[in-house]
């Protein structure tokens, strides 16, 4: 059992949106290394996430309009592109949450009544 | 109203994509390096630190196209790249191209051109408001053999008395075309004119642009006053409105004008657009014309409006009924000559003209195209024949079977594309033309 708990989780279609959304909104703007290692310390590396795979989940929500790309300097004076969230990102990010609230909370009910 | 942003967002990427290429390299290359001097500082050297970056950023080739494929339309993408192959292959052999191209135009200009003479002609509604009620009457001569009898027509005499005893028709009235000498305006000029009843005006139910149209008292008492047509208007009295009242000599005897039909305003039709009447008349039959002679000249054509309810067959039967008195007055000279009367609508009277010519000529046209088609098909298998041994080894490196349809689609697309617009030209420049 415990070794099951190491193993890495796939994500579930649609969250990845909704981390990197949350990320940026607790974090402020970052870039999609910094994204990507936020990502792996809070999941505890659990999550299997190459970090190419950040890519279509940063240009879907730049094309929403919920994030807003721009290019900037590390502090080790590297080019990087810094990620923003956006009003409409921020008005996003809450509707997304609750909508994960209610369905996560309605699997787990359906959990609690299996066992 | 995100999404109507994001689907504008996925064309118009399509079009500024290698500014989005450029950018997305940069972005990796640039987490690569981060990549990189995390490792370094771990205390990797160099080498390793490069490999642990890649490993941990995963494919690059394939980070680049799941980005692809989430910012534009992978499939329209294609096709456009598809369509650039195909204008980089077609570019490669002018001499197929242009073959190919010159074919399709000629025949679908060819096609197009015939087709809109036959919509115009055939399908067409008659410029009439409810033309549906609009009928020719006319006598058939019994016994006569003359080819140009294909028209029905009728007497002066023959007028009078349909207008007179028919029950039949809310408006019906005579019609004679003829050619007059024209002066008053300039150089004396030979126009064509219609003579007729201000009957005909009132079947056709077309209210004038100007002024007004007579009225049967006027043709009646023989007055003598005209209507213009747009085209004379324009042309001969330069759109002048205070041409009202003016005076205008048709063979020296003056004409008062009194009204200007509108512009698309017709009559008779004649399709093919020839001979169009410039100005109409009242019919104002003079006694001479019911004399020996004219009597039996079956040179005008009469016009009506079926009443409401009263279909075609019963008008007939009703003239018909005049005709046979008609007969009965007939002078001796003329005893032996049987007519029956006939009411065909107006519409099959002005297709009938030129029906025969019309569906010939569309027919022609239409095996030209199949033979286009044909000659088209030929010369794209003996391209494909030769195209054999690129498309094995097209297949063989990985190209997928339907990659490969795809493109020849395409290939067919713009061929047909580039023929259809070059045809349609032709057509629109050959009917201006004509």
């Amino acid at each position: 059992m415990s070794n099951k708990d190491k193993e890495p989780i796939q994500l579930l279609q649609g969250t990845l949106d909704l981390i990197v959304l949350r990320t940026l909104a607790t974090m402020g703007p970052q870039h999609a290394y910094q994204i990507a290692t936020r990502l792996q310390q809070v999941s505890d590396r659990l999550l299997n996430l190459n970090q190419g795979t950040l890519y279509p989940a940063l240009v879907r929500l730049e094309q929403y309009g919920w994030i807003k790309g721009t290019w900037g300097r590390t502090e080790s004076n590297r080019e990087a592109k810094y990620y923003e969230l956006t009003k409409a990102g921020q008005k996003a990010l809450n509707e997304e949450t609750q909508e994960w609230r209610r369905m996560s909370a309605l699997v787990e009910r359906l959990l609690l009544e299996e066992s | 109203m995100m999404h109507l942003r994001r689907i504008f967002l996925k064309f118009y990427l399509l079009f500024a994509n290698s500014k989005v290429e450029a950018e997305l390299e940069k972005e990796i290359g640039a987490h690569l390096a981060l990549l990189e001097d995390e490792y370094l500082r771990q205390g990797m050297t160099p080498e390793e630190a490069r490999r642990a970056a890649r490993l941990a950023y995963g494919g690059v080739e394939q980070a680049k196209q799941l980005h692809r494929d989430e910012r534009g339309f992978q499939g329209l993408g294609q096709i456009l790249q598809d369509t650039r192959y195909t204008f980089r292959q077609l570019r490669k052999s002018p001499g197929f191209t242009v073959t190919a191209i010159l074919m399709l135009a000629l025949g679908i200009g060819a096609t197009t051109a015939i087709f809109s003479i036959v919509e115009g002609v055939l399908l067409r509604p008659l410029p009439f408001p409810d033309p549906g009620r609009l009928v020719i009457l006319g006598d058939v001569l019994e016994g006569s053999h003359c080819t140009s009898c294909a028209q029905s027509s009728v007497t002066p005499p023959d007028i009078r008395n349909y207008m007179r005893d028919t029950q039949s028709f809310s408006h019906l009235g005579g019609y004679r075309g003829r050619r007059f000498e024209l002066s008053g305006t300039g150089e004396p000029a030979p126009v064509n004119g219609t003579r007729m009843s201000a009957e005909v005006f009132a079947a056709l139910g077309v209210p004038p642009l100007l002024g007004r149209t007579f009225t049967q008292q006027e043709d009646e008492e023989g007055q003598q006053v005209a209507m213009l047509s747009y085209g004379t208007w324009r042309n001969r009295f330069h759109g002048d409105a205070n041409v009202l009242g003016s005076k205008i000599l048709l063979y020296r005897k003056p004409y008062t004008v009194i009204g200007v039909m509108p512009r698309d305003f017709e009559f008779p039709l004649n399709p093919g657009h020839a001979n169009q009447s410039e100005f109409w008349l009242p019919l104002s039959l003079q006694p001479e014309e019911f004399t020996a002679g004219s009597a039996a000249a079956w040179n005008s054509r009469m016009l009506g409006r079926l009443k409401p309810g009263i279909t075609a067959e019963q008008a007939q039967s009703d003239a018909e009924r005049v005709a046979q008195e008609t007969m009965r007055d007939y002078p001796a000279y003329m005893r032996s000559l049987r007519i029956h009367a006939v009411v065909i609508p107006l519409q099959e009277d002005t297709v009938e003209q030129a029906r025969p010519l019309v569906r010939t000529l569309l027919f022609a046209v239409i095996v030209v195209l199949l033979i286009v088609c044909a000659n088209l098909a030929g010369l794209l298998l003996v391209r494909a024949i030769r195209r054999r041994r690129e498309l094995a080894v097209r297949l063989a490196l990985g190209a997928r079977a339907a990659t490969l349809l795809r493109q020849a689609i395409v290939e067919s697309m713009v061929l047909s594309i580039a023929g259809g617009a070059i045809g349609l030209t032709l057509a629109a420049a050959a009917l201006r033309w004509a």
